[in-house]
């Protein structure tokens, strides 16, 4: 409910002590297995999104050691050429769209988002636990499918025709395409929610000019999933008609074009690598200034490249299609555009360099995973300078060369940030530190492995081994580099399993953390450990980019919201001035209903087209249970106004 | 100055740096996207040049970018800031934005044009 005018704050007479606990009685969530499903509130969700994503990251990693055992001697038997298929297949969408974008995207965005713009719950908290529920059903389809030896296995990007009815037979393909759209729309959802919580939700005195690098960051690639996303949903979808309704946008016989495809899958692709690779950036920005203990150097060129990589990254996509047979000429200004989008990641990467060569830099166990990633991520960033060049990539185009170059890319640009980012916000999610010996072992081991397993397979590569072959002759000599790149697994497992045992010893009996143990600038510190379900007590205001270091004892707070409703503050986009007062919608069984009655829309469709004619009817039963007004909240108590104090 | 503190209020943007902090996207984005979709009529009809004029043309979008935030950017009281909390220090920003892009996405535009002078659009 917006409000047009500033309406109450009596609570000037209370104690802080009786205002929290006021604050924690209207914005506490329902708790047993019902409340589960009606929780709203961000930091829940959003540990949601990062668990789950996480866990997709084991069965996927359990699916790339399966990989590297079939591949570890020349003609294995392990697996026959069919499951290898579904493996493969099954391991890079997992990975892409089960793990990186909802942990780097989805659950870091929402989890931390609202705490650094100073704000009580994201911007329409119902989308954000509908896009939640939506991804899991995305991902138990995909899952489901495979588990039932109808897994897709037509390669993560399901290049038509070979995902096409002709080729393809059986529903495999049909439920990667679904898959896709589960997994988008969620995706969408948080982008809208993730924006508008930038825009609108900072803390009066944030203006654009004072946002953190992170909110940049989140802001930009909310955007790119904004732009990027449809394009993905559009190609599944249409294959979806080809495969189902017998439609022929991709069947070149009836007028249909194959490269069509390729290009709306791309135009989402390449900006899906920075659409995991700035989440990453961005994490290391906030961690390099906060262990540097000196200010960014380069606020302003930071953005800016931030900005620009956002756009550039939707203009080089055809670098992934250079073997397809395009004109020279226009591969050449593809190629000028992929080199160019080193310039602003190179301009990210001096900006940290300069931070930490300028500050009194403490190695703290978060710091270290920045440094994996920094060095991870410049070997896959030179190898994507060379694929650039279109002489370069028809060599080695679907070798593994390529395979280690997005490798590097995408666990440099993922995996490593992602460690950091959970080691830094551990203590704020959970109130413990995590352990830091049991860290460093987690590190080295998954950084020696690492490098064991995807270094090698550059060699591979430059000897001619073709990606998504099921095994390959003793004449090629390509033995013993498969065992160097299988013995990589070995410690990366270890690794993990070094981590899962830190996080579950640390959650139980690590170090108690306090509000702010790394003595961090960012808002998301000036609560305790974790935070309170109401987030802040007051609405912090901001003098500066970096709150907790600059504002002076006596910062002004935001008084006068009420306490008996879940009401927020809005402001404006460009100046962070106070607008007017909105109410959250709190927490509701609908969005769970509706994500029911979406999915089994969505699965019915894999099957027949009229799942939708039927589907529909539930689905608009649940968004009108979800939309129906709940009336006038509790009249306003007359009082003082909403304003900074 | 007092045309500055007339065109910038609390939440406000003047159009001239709206200008400049779209310019360069939007001329790259024309420059390439126009030069991959003439490339076969170019060679088709024998008509090189076009891929060149659609350069300039988007050059000189990108230029006006920069040049508009420069204006911008001089009319500014001397005590703006890059990180201060009022509308003059962020429209401050956002001009040197404005004019990073600008110039940033004319260099890439430059870059592009490169290859036309060397490869045919019919090879």
């Amino acid at each position: 409910m917006a409000v047009a005018e500033p309406i109450i704050a009596n609570d000037q007479d209370t104690g802080e002590s009786e205002l929290a606990r006021r604050l924690a009685r209207t914005w506490r969530q329902p708790t047993g297995i019902w409340g589960w499903f009606c929780n709203t509130h961000h930091t829940d969700i959003g540990l949601r999104f990062m668990v789950t994503a996480f866990i997709f990251l084991l069965l996927g990693g359990i699916l790339a050691a399966m990989i590297r055992l079939q591949l570890i001697r020349p003609e294995s038997s392990l697996m026959g050429p069919d499951l290898y298929n579904q493996v493969f297949t099954m391991h890079g969408s997992t990975m892409i769209f089960l793990f990186a974008v909802p942990m780097m995207f989805q659950g870091f965005g929402v989890y931390i988002v609202p705490l650094m713009c100073g704000a009580r719950n994201i911007a329409f908290p119902r989308l954000n636990a509908f896009s939640y529920y939506l991804y899991v059903g995305g991902a138990l389809v995909l899952w489901g499918g495979f588990l039932t030896n109808t897994g897709p296995d037509v390669g993560w990007f399901a290049y038509v025709p070979l995902s096409g009815p002709a080729y393809s037979p059986g529903h495999r393909a049909d439920i990667w395409s679904q898959m896709i759209t589960f997994t988008e729309v969620s995706a969408l959802g948080v982008a809208i929610c993730l924006a508008t919580t930038i825009l609108r939700h900072r803390a009066p005195g944030m203006t654009l000019n004072r946002m953190p690098i992170l909110l940049w960051e989140k802001l930009v690639i909310s955007m790119a999933v904004i732009f990027a996303m449809p394009a993905v949903m559009v190609a599944s979808g249409l294959l979806l008609l080809d495969r189902l309704v017998g439609t022929h946008f991709f069947n070149p016989a009836e007028g249909g074009d194959v490269l069509l495809y390729q290009h709306l899958f791309w135009f989402f692709g390449h900006p899906e690598v920075y659409i995991i690779f700035l989440p990453g950036a961005a994490i290391v920005s906030t961690l390099v200034e906060c262990f540097s203990r000196r200010r960014i150097f380069g606020y302003t060129p930071i953005v800016v490249a931030v900005v620009a990589t956002g756009f550039i990254g939707f203009s080089v996509w055809v670098h992934h299609m250079f073997a397809v047979g395009l004109p020279q000429l226009s591969e050449s200004f593809f190629t000028a555009a992929s080199l160019m989008i080193v310039i602003p990641t190179g301009t990210q990467f001096f900006c940290w360099v300069v931070t930490i060569w300028n500050g009194r830099l403490q190695l703290r166990l978060p710091m270290l995973w920045c440094f994996g990633f920094i060095f991870v991520f410049l070997i896959g960033g030179l190898s994507g300078v060379m694929l650039a060049s279109v002489p370069v990539d028809l060599q080695v185009h679907d070798t593994y060369f390529v395979v280690a170059h997005f490798h590097y890319v995408l666990i440099g640009g993922a995996l490593f940030p992602m460690f950091a980012g959970i080691y830094f916000w551990f203590p704020k999610m959970t109130g413990r530190m995590a352990d830091p010996t049991l860290g460093t072992w987690h590190f080295w081991l998954f950084f020696i492995g690492f490098n064991l397993t995807f270094f090698t397979l550059h060699f591979l590569g430059l000897r001619g081994m073709p990606r998504r072959v099921y095994t390959y002759s003793p004449d090629m000599h390509w033995h013993w580099l498969n065992v160097l790149a299988s013995s990589g697994v070995v410690f990366m497992t270890a690794g993990l399993l070094v981590f899962l045992a830190n996080v579950i010893w640390s959650r139980r009996v690590g170090e108690i953390a306090g509000n702010n143990p790394w003595g961090d600038a960012g808002l998301e510190w000036a609560m305790s450990s974790p935070p309170p379900p109401y987030n802040f007590l007051h609405i912090p205001t901001v003098s500066g980019r970096d709150p907790l270091w600059e504002d002076p004892p006596d910062q002004p707070v935001v008084v006068g919201l009420r306490d008996d409703i879940r009401e927020t503050l809005v402001t404006q986009s460009l100046d962070a001035d106070p607008q007017h007062k909105d109410e959250d919608p709190g927490p509701s069984i609908w969005p769970f209903l509706t994500a029911l009655t979406v999915s089994a829309a969505f699965v019915g469709s894999i099957f027949t087209p009229w799942a939708v004619p039927i589907g529909a009817p539930p689905v608009i039963v649940t968004l009108i249970g979800w939309l129906w007004p709940r009336g006038q909240s509790p009249t306003p108590r007359p009082g003082g106004e909403a304003w900074v104090r | 100055m007092e045309r500055s503190e007339h065109v910038i209020r609390a939440g406000r943007t003047p159009w001239g740096l709206w200008w400049s902090l779209a310019a360069g996207f939007l001329a790259w984005s024309i420059d390439l996207g126009l030069s991959y979709v003439l490339e076969q009529h170019s060679c088709s009809t024998g008509h090189h040049y076009v891929l060149h004029v659609i350069d300039i043309v988007c050059l000189v979008i990108a230029i006006s970018g920069f040049a508009t935030g420069l204006v911008e950017f001089k009319r500014f009281p001397g005590s703006t800031s890059e990180e201060g909390g009022s509308p003059f220090d962020r429209a401050h920003f956002q001009a040197l934005l404005g004019m990073a892009f600008s110039f940033s996405f004319a260099v890439v535009i430059v870059a592009g044009s490169v290859p036309r002078w060397i490869l045919s659009p019919c090879e």
